[in-house]
C-alpha cells in the first residue's frame, strides 16, 4: 500500500538545518499527585497523532523536494510506563533522550509512576512544532483527557491544517501583505560573544539544568518590573545580560546581544484551521553597555525590546528571504547557500510563558510542577527556557557538555537568581 | 469498515443524486477511514465509538468536499477526454493529411509547393496539443512550469519557420528570412507574457534579460523589412539598455511603495 506523504514545510527545513547547533528536541514535564488511567491516556494519544500525522511520519530528507511519510505506529512504542521508586532520575533521563528525524515516531511520552505521584514526560522534534503549539498540544490533551474520562465525550478536539509558514500573512491587507513579503533581510546574530563552556568534546553528554524562582519573589518582580515599565520577559532577559556580564567577564562597555524567541501567532487572528507546526522567528535584543546596576542593564533591554515591541511586522523579518532561498533552487543546493548566510545565536533565550495549570489538570487534578524547554544546544550555543507554572518561573538550559559545562551552568543560574531577587526587591 | 461511518457517510450525502462521481467520492472516502480505522486499531485503539468520532471529525462537511471532488474529477474526466482525442486522433489526422496531400498533389502536379501541407499540418497539430500541455502543465506546481516554457518556445519557433516557408515559397519578399528572426523575439515575449500570467518568481529578470537579447533581431528585422536604415537602426540596442535601466527604476519606485519603515509606521 503507497504511503501517505506530507510536505516538508520551510520551518521544517529551517529546523532540520538546525541540526549542527541543537538535538531539535522540545521537552515537557508536568508532575501530578495522581496517577491517570493508562488506557485512557492511550486513546487520547492515539487520537491526537491521528490528527496530527506529522507526529508519526518520518522526515526524508530528499535533495530536490524533502517530505514526510506516514508511517502506522503502536501506542506502545508512544507512551513508556513505568512503576519506580526514583520518578525523577527516570524522569530525567527520558527527558534527554533524541529522536531522530529519520524515525516514524516524533514524539514520545512517559509516564512515571510512585504511589500516588506521576510525572508526565514528552519529548517531541521541534521540525514538527514550536514551543507555542507545544503549549496547545498538552493543554488540549489534558482537556480531552479529562472529557472522555468524565464524560466519555471522544479526544478528537485537536485543530488539524495548513502548517505552512504562509499563515502570518493572511490576516493582513493587500499592502501589508506587500510590505511584509519585502521584508528581505538578514536578521541572524552577529555577536561573537559566547557562554563560557568548555570547547566541544565528543564525550559530551547531554543534560538539563533547572533553576526554580520561587512565586514570592516572581510576584515581587512582576510588580517591580509594572514599577520600572518592564515586563516579565524584560526583567528575565536584563537579569539574563546583567549574569552574562558577570559569569563570562565581558567588559562592562560592550555590547552583548541575546537572540529572544518570537511567537509570530500573534499575526494571526483565527488559529482553528492551522496544524501543528512552527511559528516562531528570534529578535535580536541588546544592550549597548552593561550599566552600573541592573536597573541600568533593564533600562537597556526595555529600550531594546520596544524597538521590536512597536514594530507591526515583529518577527517577520528574513522570512522572505529564507523563502526565496528554498523555493528557487533544489533542497539540496539551498541549504548550503542558506548556510552560508545564517549564523545561529551564540546566546539566546526563549520565554516560552505560562504553563496554565488549571488548563494542564487532569480530572481537577492540576500539576504540582513541571517546566517546558527547547532543545540541547551544541557547544558554544545555549538557549535558556523560562515557563511560568502556578506562579514560579523554572529556568532551564539544556547543553551537551561535560561535568564542568554542568557546574558553570548551575553557577549561571546562582548568579540568575541573585540577580533576579535584587530585580524583585528593586 | 464502521457500520456507523457508512451510514453517516450515506446521510450526509443523500441531497445530492447519485451518480458515479458520488459512487467514487463515497468510495475514496470509505477507502481514507478504513485506512484511518486499520491504524489506529493496529495502534491499539479499540473503542468503537472513539473510533467513528475521530472518523467523523476527519471527514467532516462532506457536502462541500464532494463539491471540491466534483470539479476536481470533471476536470480529471477531462483532460483524460482531451488526452484520449490526443492519442487516438493523431494518426487519424495524420492518415487524412497525407491523403490530402497525396489527393492534392496528384490532381495539380505541384509536388514542389504541396509539401507545405504537410508542414502547416505538423504546426496546427503540434500548436494544439502544445497548446493545451502548456496550459496542463503551468496549473500544476512551478518545478513543471519549465516544461510549459519549453513547449511554447518550440511552438513559436515551429510557427514561424512554417510562416516563413510559406512566404517563401508562395510569396517571397526581399530578406523573407527576417521571420525566422522574428520568431526568436516572439519567443522571448511569450516566455516574457508566461511568466507574467503564472507570476513567476524574479520575472523581472527574464524581462532583464530578453530585451536587450532580443533588441539586435529587432535591429535586423526592422532593417530587414526596410523600416529603419541599417545605419541607425543600432539605437534600438541602447534603446534597450535604456528600457532596462527604466524598468528597473521603475520597479524600485513600485518596491518603495511597499518598503517598510518602522519609524514612519509610529
Amino acid at each position: 500500500m503507497k504511503k501517505e506523504k506530507l510536505p516538508a514545510e520551510l520551518w521544517d527545513k529551517m529546523h532540520y538545518l538546525f541540526r549542527d547547533f541543537n538535538d531539535r528536541m522540545v521537552h515537557l514535564e508536568l508532575c501530578y499527585d495522581f496517577v491517570p488511567d493508562i488506557d485512557i491516556l492511550k486513546k487520547v494519544i492515539i487520537c491526537f497523532f491521528e490528527k496530527a500525522p506529522v507526529f508519526h511520519s518520518s522526515f526524508t530528507d530528499n535533495r530536490i523536494s524533502p517530505y514526510w511519510t506516514v508511517h502506522d505506529y503502536d501506542i506502545n512504542d508512544i507512551l513508556t510506563v513505568e512503576y519506580t521508586n526514583e520518578p525523577q532520575r527516570r524522569a530525567d533521563e527520558f527527558l534527554i533522550r533524541y529522536i531522530p528525524p529519520e524515525s516514524e515516531l516524533q514524539m514520545k511520552l512517559a509516564l512515571f509512576i510512585s504511589g500516588e505521584k506521576s510525572i508526565l514526560c514528552i519529548v517531541e522534534n521541534h521540525m514538527c512544532m514550536d514551543g507555542g503549539d507545544f503549549k496547545y498540544f498538552i493543554k488540549s490533551l489534558c482537556s480531552a483527557y479529562t472529557l472522555l474520562a468524565e464524560k466519555g465525550i471522544s479526544p478528537v478536539n485537536l485543530r488539524s491544517g495548513t502548517r505552512s509558514f504562509e499563515k502570518v500573512y493572511e490576516d493582513y491587507t493587500y499592502a501589508e501583505k506587500r510590505m511584509a513579503k519585502n521584508l528581505y533581510k538578514n536578521v541572524c546574530a552577529k555577536d561573537s560573544h559566547r557562554f563560557p563552556l568548555t570547547p566541544a568534546s565528543i564525550r559530551d553528554e547531554p543534560f538539563i539544568v533547572r533553576r526554580k524562582i520561587d512565586e514570592n519573589t516572581f510576584l515581587q518582580l512582576k510588580a517591580a518590573g509594572k514599577k520600572h515599565g518592564a515586563t516579565v520577559n524584560d526583567m528575565l532577559l536584563a537579569a539574563y545580560f546583567f549574569s552574562l556580564y558577570e559569569l563570562a567577564g565581558f567588559s562592562e562597555n560592550e555590547s552583548v546581544t541575546v537572540s529572544c524567541a518570537v511567537d509570530l501567532r500573534r499575526h494571526i487572528r483565527d488559529l482553528s484551521d492551522e496544524g501543528m507546526t512552527n511559528h516562531t522567528a528570534f529578535m535580536q535584543c541588546s544592550v549597548p553597555r552593561r550599566g552600573s546596576d541592573i536597573l541600568e542593564t533593564l533600562k537597556y533591554t526595555v529600550q531594546s525590546s520596544e524597538k521590536f515591541k512597536n514594530d507591526r511586522f515583529m518577527g517577520l523579518y528574513g522570512l522572505p528571504l529564507l523563502n526565496l532561498g528554498y523555493s528557487i533552487l533544489p533542497h539540496a543546493a539551498s541549504e548550503e547557500i542558506i548556510k552560508i548566510g545564517y549564523s545561529n545565536p551564540l546566546i539566546a533565550m526563549s520565554n516560552i510563558g505560562i504553563l496554565d495549570c488549571k488548563a494542564l489538570s487532569l480530572c481537577g487534578h492540576e500539576p504540582t510542577d513541571g517546566f517546558m524547554t527547547g532543545a540541547v544546544k551544541y557547544k558554544p550555543y545555549v538557549l535558556l527556557s523560562a515557563t511560568t507554572l502556578r506562579n514560579a518561573v523554572t529556568l532551564s538550559m539544556c547543553v551537551r557538555g561535560n561535568g564542568e559545562d554542568k557546574t558553570i551552568t548551575e553557577k549561571f543560574f546562582d548568579i540568575m537568581e541573585k540577580n533576579i531577587k535584587i530585580l524583585a526587591s528593586s | 469498515m464502521n457500520e456507523k461511518f457508512i451510514e453517516y457517510t450515506e446521510s450526509s450525502l443523500r441531497s445530492i443524486p447519485y451518480d458515479d462521481i458520488l459512487y467514487s467520492f463515497e468510495q475514496q472516502i470509505a477507502d481514507s477511514a478504513a485506512a484511518t480505522e486499520r491504524r489506529v486499531r493496529k495502534a491499539g485503539l479499540y473503542d468503537e465509538n472513539i473510533i467513528f468520532d475521530l472518523l467523523v471529525s476527519e471527514h467532516s462537511d462532506l457536502p462541500e468536499k464532494y463539491t471540491e471532488f466534483r470539479r476536481a474529477e470533471l476536470k480529471r474526466r477531462r483532460e483524460r477526454r482531451m488526452h484520449m482525442l490526443f492519442i487516438k486522433g493523431t494518426p487519424v489526422y495524420y492518415l487524412a493529411v497525407i491523403a490530402v496531400y497525396l489527393l492534392i498533389s496528384f490532381m495539380t502536379h505541384a509536388w514542389d509547393r504541396t509539401w507545405l501541407a504537410i508542414i502547416t499540418a505538423v504546426t496546427v497539430w503540434y500548436d494544439t496539443v502544445g497548446g493545451w500541455f502548456v496550459c496542463e502543465f503551468a496549473a500544476k506546481r512551478r518545478a513543471f512550469h519549465v516544461i510549459s516554457r519549453v513547449i511554447l518556445a518550440l511552438g513559436v519557433m515551429l510557427t514561424s519557420v512554417c510562416v516563413y516557408l510559406h512566404f517563401q515559397m508562395l510569396a517571397p519578399f526581399e530578406n523573407c528570412w527576417v521571420i525566422v528572426t522574428g520568431g526568436v523575439i516572439l519567443m522571448y515575449c511569450a516566455d516574457a507574457v508566461f511568466s507574467a500570467v503564472t507570476k513567476q518568481r524574479v520575472r523581472i529578470i527574464n524581462y532583464l534579460i530578453y530585451i536587450p537579447a532580443a533588441s539586435p533581431m529587432f535591429y535586423v528585422v526592422l532593417c530587414g523589412i526596410r523600416v529603419l536604415q541599417w545605419s541607425t537602426g543600432w539605437l534600438i540596442i541602447i534603446a534597450a539598455l535604456a528600457a532596462d535601466v527604466l524598468i528597473v527604476v521603475g520597479a524600485l519606485i513600485n518596491r518603495r511603495k511597499y518598503v517598510y519603515k518602522p519609524e514612519e509606521a509610529k
